[in-house]
């Protein structure tokens, strides 16, 4: 996926990006479908996000960052701004700005990917109630209010599991920091 | 900057899914904008919804989309190299942290202050419809705001100077993320002005009535 990128990025590859387009872009429009978008917008905000990813790919190689999560970042700022009509704090770079330090060390690659398979790892091993809302939240979209709603739970059970399944993530990672 | 006091993870969390009401996202922004910790931990949730996002089944569309798709982009980004890129703001002072100092285009040095009260001073932020309250507190030393408890969602993040309430000592760049059931009254600690920047979901709830009848007016 990252040498993709690099194609996409040294060589302007229009080949790389269509098959990057092929993966993600229908990924990118159902969650945005799930998330209550029309069908209309949830084309036009997938193709902007992939859009994005084209204009930005020099800026995303340099930074040996996780391309699925940009592409989920840059989903959710447009929708924030087309679909809840909300305030884009930071913009996709200025985000990407603060979590990239310039003086990243080399081996910094090595442990991007290894911090991406342990987070992977601790994901998997979440129990089902917490994996549950992990999943309302960052693919559905809903609030803590609305997941407790939609699970008939009291919102203090719902920012706790949200607390318990962080802490896991966390100490998954913690020793590759 | 020693930062001691961070937004919970579950705050965190949906700031990371986009689902925090606007003001609130505001000032997470603001303070991730200074803070590697939660700026890291922003980072792992970011790797979490792309691993989730690389399992969600597909809507597909034809290859054929994705050819003239691949069209537009070229169209577009040549469009777009041509176009004439706005320069960022940027701020004559480092009081308001970027992403508030960017939206509001202002330094701290511009902030319109408003007099609420004798040593309290206000200005409220513009938010779209529906994005809860964000207002900047600049407080004297040694004063004691009112007794309150909010409804919904409330953060505070020190800008300058520090306060204390019940929780503990703030100082610049903790954030106090107090859930709805806590009542506190918060007392400028520092020799000099404490300001900071207050978001919440809705407005506050004060204990004292007489406060409960001039809060309209006041708008504190």
């Amino acid at each position: 996926m990252s040498d993709q990128l690099k194609k996409i990025a040294q060589e302007q590859d229009a080949g790389a990006f269509r098959q990057l387009f092929l993966t993600f872009g229908p990924k990118v429009r159902a969650m945005l479908m799930r998330q209550g978008a029309d069908s209309e917008t949830a084309e036009e905000i997938a193709q902007e996000t992939m859009l994005a990813i084209w204009r930005k790919s020099h800026l995303f190689a340099e930074s040996r960052g996780n391309m699925a999560s940009w592409i989920y970042t840059i989903a959710r700022n447009l929708r924030t701004d087309r679909v809840r009509r909300q305030v884009v704090w930071q913009n996709f770079c200025e985000e990407f700005e603060v979590l990239q330090p310039p003086e990243a060390p080399p081996d910094e690659w090595l442990a991007r990917e290894q911090e991406r398979a342990r987070v992977g790892q601790a994901l998997a091993g979440l129990p089902a109630e917490q994996l549950q809302i992990i999943q309302l939240s960052f693919m559905d979209g809903l609030t803590q209010a609305q997941i407790a709603g939609k699970l008939n739970l009291p919102l203090g059970t719902v920012k706790s599991r949200m607390r318990l399944a962080y802490s896991k993530l966390r100490g998954s990672v913690e020793g590759s920091l | 900057m020693t930062i001691r006091h961070h937004p919970q993870p579950d705050t965190l969390m949906s700031y990371a899914s986009g689902a925090l009401p606007g003001a609130i996202a505001g000032l997470v922004a603001c303070h991730v904008s200074i803070c590697p910790q939660c700026a890291g931990s922003l980072r792992r949730l970011g790797l979490v919804a792309g691993l989730l996002l690389e399992r969600v089944a597909p809507e597909a569309y034809g290859d054929d989309y994705a050819r003239r798709a691949v069209h537009r982009m070229h169209v577009a980004a040549a469009a777009a190299a041509m176009a004439q890129k706005k320069p960022k703001y940027q701020p004559s002072d480092r009081v308001l942290p970027i992403p508030l100092a960017r939206y509001l285009g202002m330094s701290g040095s511009d902030i319109p202050w408003q007099s609420v009260v004798k040593g309290v001073q206000q200005y409220w932020v513009t938010l779209p419809k529906g994005a809860g309250e964000i207002r900047l507190v600049r407080a004297a030393p040694r004063i004691r705001l009112l007794a309150h408890s909010h409804r919904g969602m409330e953060l505070t993040m020190v800008l300058r100077g520090s306060y204390r309430d019940k929780t503990g000592e703030y100082h610049p760049g903790d954030v106090s993320d107090l859930g709805e059931d806590i009542e506190h009254q918060p007392k400028v600690t520092s020799p000099e002005d404490c300001i900071c920047i207050i978001a919440s979901e809705k407005p506050p709830r004060y204990s004292h009535f007489l406060a409960r009848l001039v809060q309209p007016f006041m708008g504190f």
